[in-house]
């Protein structure tokens, strides 16, 4: 008896630590590769104002002129509202040209990320996530 | 390079592992004024006597805070929490009877693809956590959620009335309320199977019954519930009682259009989930 109320607790003990990694599945780190900056230059095709996350697309040139689609994903529509960000405030200031992104790379999409910093053509920008040495590193 | 997580960062997305559900749903409230002077206000009282739980309580992610500077929009670090922001709350977890740790485990391992709540279905009780925005009258109060996954809304009989029979369970499940002195106590049966009762495929059967209890104390709003299904659950869960603290300067929201991305997403192996 005392044998098997140790093995129920044991698993019980095990199912809670097994719990941990899980939540990578649907974590940043998960996704995205916070050790890393990836920095895109392009024009701002569409943005999905969407939840559970938004999703800015970029359509970034390449030398030869062929265009890449990245998608950016960034926060949740209400982070946004409280940040004071709207979606036509964005697409008003990307019509001047192109944006540089700063973003967390995809670990298995190449051509998508976690936005840090969107910047316009103007130079001003929205820094809504990670810190400064993640922009400059 | 030595990395340094910000409690921004787990402020604003959680899921950090596992100290960051801890992150993402809440805890002992942050807000303006702090919950010690907030509960030595006087209660309010609706005209029946009872205490009126009316207010805009909480927010279930907060999101970054972050100031303009010029034209641009910055994060503010190391800024104080956000009012009504849930932040490292851990709602603990069930004690499933060992013979369901591996269904469990399955759905957890599996989460991103069955979990209702990844796919922008409604959360359940009591995963939706606790009341956001209460509206008191004398016959009932109405419980209105902003969630990422949508607005959501209860309708709880308070004046006597019993569960409505013959209807179809859902999501939220069937509610009546009552009070023991001071304290609104809820009886939610009805409860749509396909819900679960948290991250890490905590299913549950057609049979839950969660009982919350509301207490106010003061501009102080105290949420519990326990969670009963006997077929599946070693014991009652107590999930971790909240206080949280009246926003004054706050309201419920309408909630963006939540669309299931995870299919074309999980091809591309760029599938974030819906973090809750």
């Amino acid at each position: 008896m005392h044998v098997r109320l140790r093995i129920a607790a044991l698993m019980i003990f095990a199912a809670g630590m097994a719990a941990a990694p899980a939540l990578a599945h649907h974590s940043v780190p998960g996704t995205f590769n916070v050790e890393k900056t990836v920095t895109v230059k392009g024009t701002i095709s569409k943005i999905d104002w969407i939840n559970p996350h938004i999703y800015i697309y970029v359509d970034v040139k390449d030398r030869a002129g062929a265009v890449t689609t990245w998608k950016i994903e960034t926060l949740p529509t209400n982070h946004m509202r409280r940040a004071g960000v709207t979606k036509e405030e964005i697409m008003q200031e990307a019509k001047a040209g192109e944006v540089t992104v700063h973003m967390y790379p995809a670990h298995l999409n190449k051509t998508a990320g976690f936005l840090l910093r969107l910047t316009f053509p103007e130079g001003h920008f929205m820094h809504l996530y990670g810190e400064e040495s993640e922009i400059t590193r | 390079m030595k990395r340094h997580v910000s409690g921004l960062l787990v402020l604003s997305f959680g899921a950090l592992g596992w100290l960051a559900v801890v992150g993402i749903d809440a805890a002992p409230q942050g807000g303006a004024a702090a919950p010690t002077a907030a509960a030595a206000k006087p209660t309010p009282r609706a005209a029946d006597g009872h205490p009126d739980l009316t207010g805009m309580w909480y927010r279930r992610i907060a999101g970054p805070v972050t100031q303009r500077v010029g034209k641009s929009i910055v994060i503010v670090n190391n800024a104080p929490p956000v009012e009504g922001a849930g932040n490292r709350y851990n709602p603990g977890t069930p004690k499933y009877k060992p013979q369901f740790l591996a269904r469990v485990k399955e759905l957890k391992d599996d989460q991103i693809n069955v979990d209702p709540a990844f796919h922008c279905g409604p959360p359940g009780i009591p995963r939706i956590g606790p009341p956001q925005r209460i509206v008191q009258t004398a016959r009932e109060i109405v419980i209105l959620y902003d969630d990422l996954n949508g607005n959501f809304f209860r309708l709880i009989p308070i004046d006597g009335r019993k569960h409505r029979t013959g209807i179809e369970p859902s999501a939220h499940g069937d509610s009546v309320g009552r009070w023991e002195g001071d304290t609104l106590v809820l009886d939610v049966r009805n409860i749509l199977e396909d819900t679960w009762l948290g991250d890490n495929g905590l299913f549950h059967t057609a049979n839950l019954k969660v009982t919350e209890r509301l207490t106010r104390q003061g501009d102080t709003l105290k949420w519990e519930a326990i969670v009963e299904d006997p077929e599946v659950l070693e014991e009652p869960w107590k999930v971790t009682p909240r206080v949280l603290t009246l926003m004054n300067n706050a309201e419920i929201e309408e909630a963006a259009f939540c669309e299931d991305r995870g299919i074309a997403d999980r091809a591309t192996g760029d599938y974030h989930g819906n973090v809750r």
